[in-house]
């Protein structure tokens, strides 16, 4: 044992270009401890967890591990010293098996070749003394994404991590996979690991750290401890004084609010004429017996967990995919989803869970704005001050920052990408939208507004058809919900019976 | 997803305060880092020839840069649309000289008027496009593979046809675009094939950079997945450039064999490396998306300057050879890390 076994960092201070992305942040970790990290888009977290992995060689501030000053030249550096990032998005070689991505670079080898058969011995060994049960011989890509992460942070810790920071580990993850996350976090801390835990899901944060530091506009503004912290009081310290007003779709009780939508949801199921039914529509390991109606101005809502066949639903009735029986009937016609560009024509409009298969990230953003319209905007030629008018146009109806529409979309922040794919189907009002995941990884302020654009789309009578993963978006925003669980619809919520705790008990 | 979140995106947020036109400025330097590389190695070139020789730099000399580079431009053409899609079209070569086999044949030995015989050469190098299209966009097979199996199937078919033997009658309108001249002395006499090459640049350019369907093409090249769930029919779009690009082959053999008075089955097997290694060489991404037209040309003129100022050197022939792939190498490889450059400045915007 070191004499101050702690990962410590004091005045942390980053700069890019002009701007101070970190400025003066104290961090530190202890053994044995899950310290939480949360903070809206921008806040720093990802700067301050990079730099706590040596991406970052020029900063300002004093980084210790274990007492011993340290300045990282690289992540292998930092690696070296005992520190392991998981990254939100899975960097896992798929196509190896667990055994081998866990080896990495360095599996074990005879004479000069690799021995399999120490390769999964010793990889099994590892697992199981970390309290995993995994085929390590299975491939990757095959494991659910919640057993992968597992596998991800028992290959850092095989590599030597001693402190191990995880970013947004359970925003894909459904509870049970949440919950063993959380069991296996609880089980490296038994071992005198640290644990930084970065994420937006702050009833996550709240249950799992036991202390939580909250970033705002580069600085930390409070790290509390887990027993004085709350959801309220930390929504307050992230998105500063007046925090009523913005969480409110958050925070408010859901009976009362249930009670008001119910009343609507009854009034839409009565007077608003049917616009989309979809009648027993299946495909093969994604969904079977999938009925349902959709009204002029309606939203329903589609809750599901990770992986119950939601998302190809959303994309079969894009025509994205082909569903292999059942059918489609929108405005009273039936129609046959062979291709996205049928689906367009009839007007439906999708917006996908994964804004990269939904931008062209090099792109400007008026190109990604009018590139579902051309046909219809434009004669055969390119007229660009006709583009731009429209993309100018959509790009304030749902406020994207900056307002520059020869920006690539890539250079704007997760949640006015989002923005922009919402305002790519705005300038022909589509009958049909069909929402997968508007607001995941979003900071509260950006969701607000992404809900704001959905709710004006209902309000001028498009049908809107809303999967998420996320009970409070489907709360905000539906009129009606539909449960998910394995590719079958398991209920329909409506009225006060449309609460968090019935759409979770339900999935 | 977050990758993007808080440092990287801190900058990009607050740019907002910061003048646009500063943020557009550094837009209008990183995207044209595609574009500086090639001219910064074209001009090196240049430089290098001009001192190094005597007979590099006068106008009759790069007058006759351009013409050895005009067939080329024609395919070259073709194939630009072929790598902004992201496909690769390996059958250019086999496709020119099936064409210019397929032309004479119905000219010369068939007997069909000369509009008939060339739109027939023409159509036979379509339906290669349309065939490759079909492979690789509704079977799903690599554009690699199934362009790998037509340069197999139209070469073959252009030895079945001639059986070795050398075509001598060929339309007259060919022999004038390909081999003519206008204008009347030294260095105003201009091969006609420079302007054909020219026009087939300009339309390829016009196509894609001021109508609908080029914009399609750049958006889909750029983010296939996107495009298709935006309703593009990225299928007809793909196809379109295959076909296109099968076109400009057969157009640029009809030329070839217009230059040569002859039309055979053999002879143009460079034609497929030089037309790929020209639009990559201008700094056209293989991956689709990036690149164009301009950068074609620039890449095309790299090419001619190279293997013109080469012969100038009057080096041993066996020398040329490996040194312009080196040469190539080097060209490409400095491309390549410009484009790197570029990419790292985007990530830090």
């Amino acid at each position: 044992m070191t004499p101050e076994p702690f990962l410590r960092l004091r005045g942390g201070r980053k700069r890019f270009g002009g701007v101070l992305a970190l400025d003066g942040v104290d961090f530190d970790l202890g053994p044995g401890e899950v310290h939480g990290v949360v903070g809206e888009n921008g806040a720093g977290k990802s700067t301050l967890m990079k730099l706590l992995a040596g991406a970052y060689s020029d900063y300002d501030g004093e980084l210790s591990v274990g007492g011993e000053p340290r300045r990282f030249a690289s992540p292998a550096d930092a690696q070296a010293a005992g520190i392991g990032m998981v990254y939100q998005e899975l960097t896992a070689f798929s196509h190896l098996t667990v055994a081998e991505n866990i080896f990495g670079r360095h599996p074990p080898t005879r004479r000069g070749f690799v021995s399999w058969r120490a390769t999964n011995r010793i990889a099994g060994q590892h697992l199981s003394e970390l309290g995993l049960d995994i085929d390590v011989t299975s491939r990757m890509g095959s494991l659910p994404v919640g057993t992968q992460q597992l596998v991800e942070i028992a290959r850092v810790i095989f590599s030597g991590a001693r402190w191990i920071i995880l970013d947004e580990p359970t925003s894909a993850l459904s509870p049970p996979e949440t919950k063993r996350l959380f069991h296996f976090m609880t089980t490296l801390k038994a071992q005198g690991r640290g644990l930084v835990f970065i994420s937006h899901f702050l009833d996550d944060v709240l249950e799992i750290s036991d202390r939580v530091t909250v970033l705002k506009n580069s600085r930390r503004v409070a790290t509390l401890a887990a027993g004085e912290a709350d959801k309220h009081r930390l929504v307050a310290l992230m998105i500063g004084a007046d925090s009523s007003s913005l969480n409110l779709s958050y925070e408010s009780s859901p009976t009362s609010s249930a009670g008001a939508r119910g009343a609507a949801a009854v009034a839409v199921a009565e007077s608003a004429p049917e616009v989309l039914r979809v009648e027993r529509l299946s495909k093969r390991g994604a969904f079977t017996d999938i009925s349902l109606s959709l009204g002029q101005g309606e939203v329903l809502g589609c809750f599901a967990f990770m992986g119950a066949g939601q998302t190809t639903l959303g994309r079969c009735l894009f025509g994205a995919d082909r569903a292999d029986a059942g059918t489609v009937v929108l405005g009273g016609s039936v129609l046959r989803l062979t291709s996205t560009t049928r689906a367009r024509a009839a007007g439906i409009a999708f917006v996908p869970e994964d804004r990269r298969s939904a931008l062209m990230m090099s792109k400007q953003i008026f190109k990604n704005i009018t590139v579902a319209h051309l046909a219809r905007i434009l004669p055969w030629w390119l007229r660009e001050p006709r583009e731009l008018a429209i993309a100018d146009t959509q790009m304030k109806s749902v406020g994207v920052r900056p307002h520059d529409p020869h920006l690539p979309v890539g250079a704007l922040s997760g949640g006015n990408q989002q923005k922009v794919v919402l305002a790519k189907w705005l300038t022909e009002t589509p009958r049909v939208l069909i929402l997968n995941e508007p607001t995941r990884g979003m900071d509260v302020g950006a969701k607000e507004e992404v809900l704001g654009v959905v709710r004006r789309l209902r309000a001028q009578g498009v049908a809107i058809f809303l999967i998420s993963t996320e009970p409070e978006t489907v709360l905000s925003l539906a009129d009606r919900a539909l449960v998910m669980r394995k590719g079958r619809f398991t209920a329909e919520l409506a009225g006060a019976a449309l609460t968090k705790a019935n759409l979770m008990k339900t999935a | 997803m977050e990758r993007d979140e808080s440092g990287q995106t801190a900058p990009s947020e607050t740019s907002a305060s910061r003048p646009a036109t500063a943020a557009r400025f550094a837009d209008w330097v990183r995207r044209q880092a595609r574009n500086l590389a090639p001219l910064a190695t074209l001009v090196l070139m240049v430089t290098f020839f001009a001192v190094t020789t005597d007979s590099f730099l006068n106008l009759v000399n790069l007058r006759n840069i351009l013409a050895q580079v005009a067939t080329l431009a024609v395919v070259a053409t073709g194939v630009t649309f072929v790598l902004l899609c992201g496909e690769i079209d390996l059958s250019i070569a086999a496709v020119a000289m099936m064409t210019g086999v397929i032309t004479s044949v119905l000219f010369g030995v068939v007997g069909l008027p000369q509009p008939i015989a060339i739109a027939g050469g023409l159509a036979a190098a379509s339906i290669f496009g349309l065939v490759n299209a079909l492979a690789t966009m509704h079977i799903g097979l690599p554009s690699f593979v199934a362009t790998l199996a037509s340069m197999q199937i139209a070469s073959g078919l252009a030895q079945y046809i001639t059986r070795g033997n050398i075509l001598y009658v060929i339309p007259p309108s060919l022999k004038y675009l390909g081999g003519a001249y206008i204008g009347a002395r030294d260095p105003w006499r201009l091969p006609v094939v420079v302007l054909a090459g020219a026009a087939t640049l300009a339309l390829g350019h016009v196509v894609l950079r001021y109508t609908r369907f080029g914009r399609l093409v750049y958006m889909t090249g750029s983010n296939r997945e996107a495009a298709r769930l935006s309703g593009i029919n990225t299928r007809r779009i793909v196809g379109t450039c295959l076909t296109i690009c099968a076109a400009s082959a057969g157009a640029a053999g009809m030329l070839n064999t217009g230059r040569l008075g002859s039309a055979q089955s053999y002879g143009l097997d460079d034609m497929l490396l030089d037309g790929v290694s020209a639009v990559v060489l201008g700094g056209t991404s293989l991956f689709g998306g990036e690149g164009g037209i301009k950068n074609t040309i620039i890449g095309l003129l790299i090419f001619g300057v190279l293997n013109n100022g080469l012969n100038q050197l009057q080096l041993d022939i066996f020398v040329r050879l490996w040194l312009r792939g080196v040469i190539l190498l080097v060209a490409l490889v400095v491309n390549v890390y410009a484009l790197r450059a570029r990419g790292a400045a985007r990530t830090r915007a």
